[in-house]
């Protein structure tokens, strides 16, 4: 890194923060990065490879590419356990220049930078206030937990016996299409994620068998109609359960409005998989305001993101619910931006 | 030489990539896809040419510079070289051309086809593709056609082949202008409706306020007859309240597929550029994202490399310039050894030439590596069959420097088996890092060798390891579908089995011989194979052979 160059302060150590960084780092523009946590990668770093006998190109293993090209470049420094406290920009010789104070443990440290991406992500939804018995019962979890379950020690098994599911129900859209809680969008990701992780469970532990409670199922990866095709391995029920009880031999028992019979229904399960959505998270909003930006820094239910200041960019999940490849995408857009941004102010 | 590079496409991807090089990569305001007029703004500009089938070219120059040259009516029929220098063939009714390209571009458009067909229809005045209609909405006045109020218009959108949000936005944008401004009623008949992106849902519920009526089908479809008077009566049993259906359209819009230009079959084949199963110019493999080939120097962009929305295409124009900038700033270079062929061994089989997955050799008299373009993944040097070529860090001298044997800990008496594990460095060289990272338990006496590629693991490093005291050895590749060589795993799955049966020949088990694929964040499945390969080899004993050499 030389003095000369120009610097980007890049908040967020997640997929689209990482390949920011990389990108940037290659058109000759130095990068410091911030990641609050005390490791790169977030979200992407916390899902498990999803292949089968083949690999179904879910991106997660992106971010491991990603991280090892970003701390291996000479114009990237990252700051770890680092969080963004202050902002004040000033303008220098008609140049804006930001002065971020970055806390990392108990230290301050001030920075001087040209431009700042938000790439701080989104948050999980959390399904607490759900009739679901999320919190309640051990074997009620998110996509995300399982996800982390597979990925720490490679296979599924209930949290409250260790034994393995038999049959599993997979709850789509929770937190996501909800009016009731004014999410209006769809999270994009949910569907592919979930059908995925069903398909690799099965071929992992044969014979477990995987019922799907869903409204639409979206499109995901370049080849859908071929995943589609994969996807009548599950059952699939196109109706959102009213709740989730406990059984006496600790199962769980679903109810649902079963439009085969048009009537009310109940179903036996092992485990109850909540497809949490993405939602803005408040860490980005927090972000957002040090900015100078309005309340949100997002456009989660938006077709058009929201103007940024001069020399404030945002890119990945921090935007819009996205996948890793959108991620990469936007993030090369952001990158981008910010070239075509040093060269011109 | 001198850059230029070669754009193939007439759309706004095209003409976005046009502005962006033109302009000295900087260029790219947020309208640069709407408007096709181009112009050489800065000193850096980089020259273009574009070159198009179609007859009239639909981006110009907005002033004229030699930096910005159209071929129309012209196709690509050959290409020779590589990144930096590539010969080009460029082939119209008037003759063939040689040009030279340091890049290349492919940004052709998708085509759009109506599904008519799939549904009983055929087109008619009150029949139409989704895209006439969107031309006759646009176009006013609108009341020609049949757009009155207290008319019902019928929307088909995924009901015989799963639809894409673009279409589903085109659709429910539709709705709602003839709902609240004409007045009339509309339908859709959907199965999954595709709210995916940006605003859908938030739309999705505006049209819904505004009285637009959804259908949606699982199983069982609707029917459709069309009438001589141009309605089309459709009869239906109602997914949610099971009653038969039945509704008549005055207006019926049928949705379309989203297909893949069929030019890009050719330039496939022309460029030695591997697709998806769907024909777009980029496997589906996540080592290309986001606009990579197989090939160094050879992009793909918007439709030509997969059903993407329009909504990306700034992205996509924005990604492919600075990513031709990294390139020719040769910061996408990879480091490293390359394959050197020793012309005197080659008997010219060709064996490389069809081989490297990123086509690095060339043909002139004989085959010769371009450096540059060579990403060492030792497929090459593994597979040729006169040993001609080498990677200098990865001769099986350089590699059997490394397999040293791992003493045992302490000497206490039980067997704990030396194993050496061959790690592609993408994959599982990267879990073992996680693992390590993570605190979980490796074997005790495990070497690992790390190289680029699995397609480098020969047969020769495998017998190595075996001769340098190994009890069991380890092939631990990427998952098919995720080679960064595209078939490297497949070449050395391929070898594994065939030393397996050599290695029973020889009266060594072959079980001592394992390959198993891993992605690079399996660390828990590292740990796991590793450690229960370890206790099989214990179990089975140390390996006992006549060590010669
Ligand atoms: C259950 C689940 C499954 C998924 N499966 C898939 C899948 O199969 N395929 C796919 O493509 N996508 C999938 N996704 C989506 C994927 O996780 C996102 O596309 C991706 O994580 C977005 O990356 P990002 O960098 O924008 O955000 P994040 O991953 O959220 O990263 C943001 C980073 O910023 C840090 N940060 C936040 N605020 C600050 C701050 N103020 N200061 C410093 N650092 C900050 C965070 O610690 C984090 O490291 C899935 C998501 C979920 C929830
Ligand atoms: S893209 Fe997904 S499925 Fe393929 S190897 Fe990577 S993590 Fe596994
Ligand atoms: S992707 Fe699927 S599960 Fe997720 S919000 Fe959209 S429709 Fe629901
Ligand atoms: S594989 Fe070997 S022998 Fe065959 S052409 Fe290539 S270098 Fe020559
Ligand atoms: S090492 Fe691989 S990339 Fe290089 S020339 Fe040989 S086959 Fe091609």
């Amino acid at each position: 890194m030389n003095s000369s160059m120009k610097q980007v302060m890049v908040v967020g150590g997640g997929v689209s923060g990482l390949s920011a960084a990389v990108d940037l780092a290659r058109l000759g523009i130095a990068v410091e990065l911030v990641e609050n946590s005390g490791s790169l990668g977030g979200h992407a770093a916390q899902l498990s490879c999803k292949a089968t006998d083949h690999c179904v190109s879910c991106g997660a293993c992106v971010v491991e590419e990603k991280i090892r090209q970003a701390t291996g470049d000479a114009n990237i420094r990252v700051h770890l356990n680092s969080s963004v406290v202050n902002n004040n920009s000033n303008d220098v010789n008609r140049r804006k220049r930001f002065d971020v104070t970055l806390k990392q443990d108990q230290e301050m440290q001030h920075i001087e930078v040209d431009a700042v991406l938000i790439a701080s992500g989104f948050a999980p939804f959390h399904p607490a206030n759900k009739p679901y018995g999320y919190g309640r019962f051990e074997n009620v979890m998110t996509t995300l937990e399982l996800d982390l379950m597979l990925r720490k020690s490679g296979a599924v098994k209930r949290p409250s016996d260790a034994a393995f599911p038999r049959n599993m129900a997979f709850i789509q859209c929770v937190g996501s299409r909800d009016s009731s809680l004014g999410h209006l969008w769809c999270s994009k990701i949910c569907c592919g994620a979930a059908l995925r992780m069903a398909s690799c469970i099965q071929n992992r532990q044969p014979g477990m068998k995987s019922t799907f409670f869903y409204i639409d199922i979206q499109n995901f990866g370049k080849n859908f109609q071929t995943d589609y095709a994969d996807m009548h391995r599950h059952i699939l029920i196109r109706s959102i359960p009213a709740d989730v009880l406990k059984t006496a031999d600790d199962r769980l028992k679903l109810s649902y409005f079963d439009p085969d019979t048009q009537a009310y229904q109940e179903s036996i399960f092992d485990m109850v998989i909540l497809s949490v959505g993405l939602t803005p998270s408040v860490s980005t909003r927090n972000l957002a305001a040090m900015l100078n930006i309005d309340m949100y820094g997002f456009a989660y239910a938006r077709k058009t993101p929201i103007p940024l200041p001069a020399g404030v960019f945002a890119a990945g999940a921090a935007l819009e619910p996205m996948s890793i490849a959108e991620s990469v995408l936007s993030a090369g857009k952001a990158a981008s931006d910010i070239f075509h941004y040093m060269k011109t102010s | 030489m001198k850059e230029r590079t070669l754009l193939l496409g007439n759309g706004p991807v095209a003409s976005g990539i046009a502005k962006a090089l033109l302009s000295g990569y900087a260029v790219v305001a947020d309208t640069l896809v709407a408007d096709t007029r181009v112009s050489a703004t800065s000193a850096s500009a980089i020259p273009v040419m574009l070159v198009t089938q179609d007859t009239v070219a639909s981006v110009v120059m907005g002033d004229t510079s030699p930096l910005f040259e159209v071929q129309t009516e012209t196709r690509i029929s050959h290409c020779t070289g590589s990144a930096g220098d590539f010969q080009v063939i460029l082939s119209n009714p008037f003759g063939s051309t040689p040009q030279t390209f340091t890049n290349i571009v492919i940004a052709e458009d998708g085509i759009q086809r109506p599904l008519f067909s799939l549904y009983g229809l055929s087109a008619s005045p009150t029949v139409l593709s989704l895209s006439e209609f969107r031309h006759i909405l646009d176009s006013p006045p609108v009341s020609k056609h049949a757009l009155s109020a207290g008319k019902t218009a019928v929307f088909i959108v995924g009901l015989a082949v799963e639809s894409h949000p673009h279409l589903v936005e085109a659709v429910m944008e539709s709705c709602l202008k003839l709902q609240t401004e004409l007045g009339m009623k509309t339908m859709i008949l959907t199965r999954n409706l595709k709210v995916g992106a940006s605003g859908l849902e938030a739309l999705y519920r505006q049209t819904r306020e505004a009285g637009v009526v959804y259908f949606k089908f699982s199983d069982t479809l609707p029917t459709f007859q069309q009438d001589a008077d141009g309605k089309v009566r459709i009869a239906f049993v109602d997914d949610i309240t099971r009653m038969p259906f039945t509704a008549e359209a005055d207006i019926t819009v049928v949705d379309e597929a989203i297909d893949p230009s069929p030019y890009l079959k050719d330039l496939s084949r022309i460029f030695c550029i591997d697709t998806d199963s769907y024909g777009y110019i980029q496997s589906d493999n996540v080592h290309r994202l986001s606009v990579f080939t197989n090939r160094k120097g050879i992009m793909a962009a918007g439709a030509s490399r997969g059903m993407l929305s329009p909504s990306t295409w700034q992205a996509e124009v924005q990604e492919t310039a600075i990513t031709l900038l990294s390139l020719t700033k040769g910061k996408l270079t990879t480091p490293g050894n390359k394959a050197e062929i020793h012309a005197g061994a080659c008997v010219r089989c060709l064996t490389c030439f069809r081989l490297c997955p990123y086509h690095a050799i060339t043909l002139n008299t004989r085959p010769v590596v371009i450096t540059d373009a060579c990403e060492r993944c030792g497929m090459c040097a593994a597979e040729c069959p006169a040993k001609a070529i080498r990677i200098e860090d990865l001769r099986v001298q350089a590699i059997s420097e490394l397999l040293r044997p791992i003493p045992c800990r302490d000497n206490n008496d039980s067997f704990i088996p030396f194993l050496v594990a061959f790690c592609c460095s993408r994959s599982a060289g990267r879990a073992k890092e996680l693992a390590i990272l993570s605190g979980l338990s490796l074997p005790e006496r495990l070497s690992i060798i790390e190289v680029p590629c699995s397609g480098s693991i020969s047969a020769e490093y495998l017998l190595a390891a075996f001769r340098h005291q190994a009890d069991g050895v380890l092939v631990l590749t990427c998952h098919e579908g995720n080679c960064h060589s595209e078939r490297g795993n497949i070449l050395a799955k391929r070898r594994t089995a065939h030393l397996k049966l050599m290695l029973k020949q020889i009266g060594i088990d072959p079980n001592r011989l394992l390959l198993k694929t891993l992605a690079s964040n399996m660390a828990a499945e590292f740990a796991e194979t590793t450690s229960k390969f370890e206790k099989q080899i214990a179990e089975a004993g140390p390996l006992r052979i006549a060590r010669q050499g």
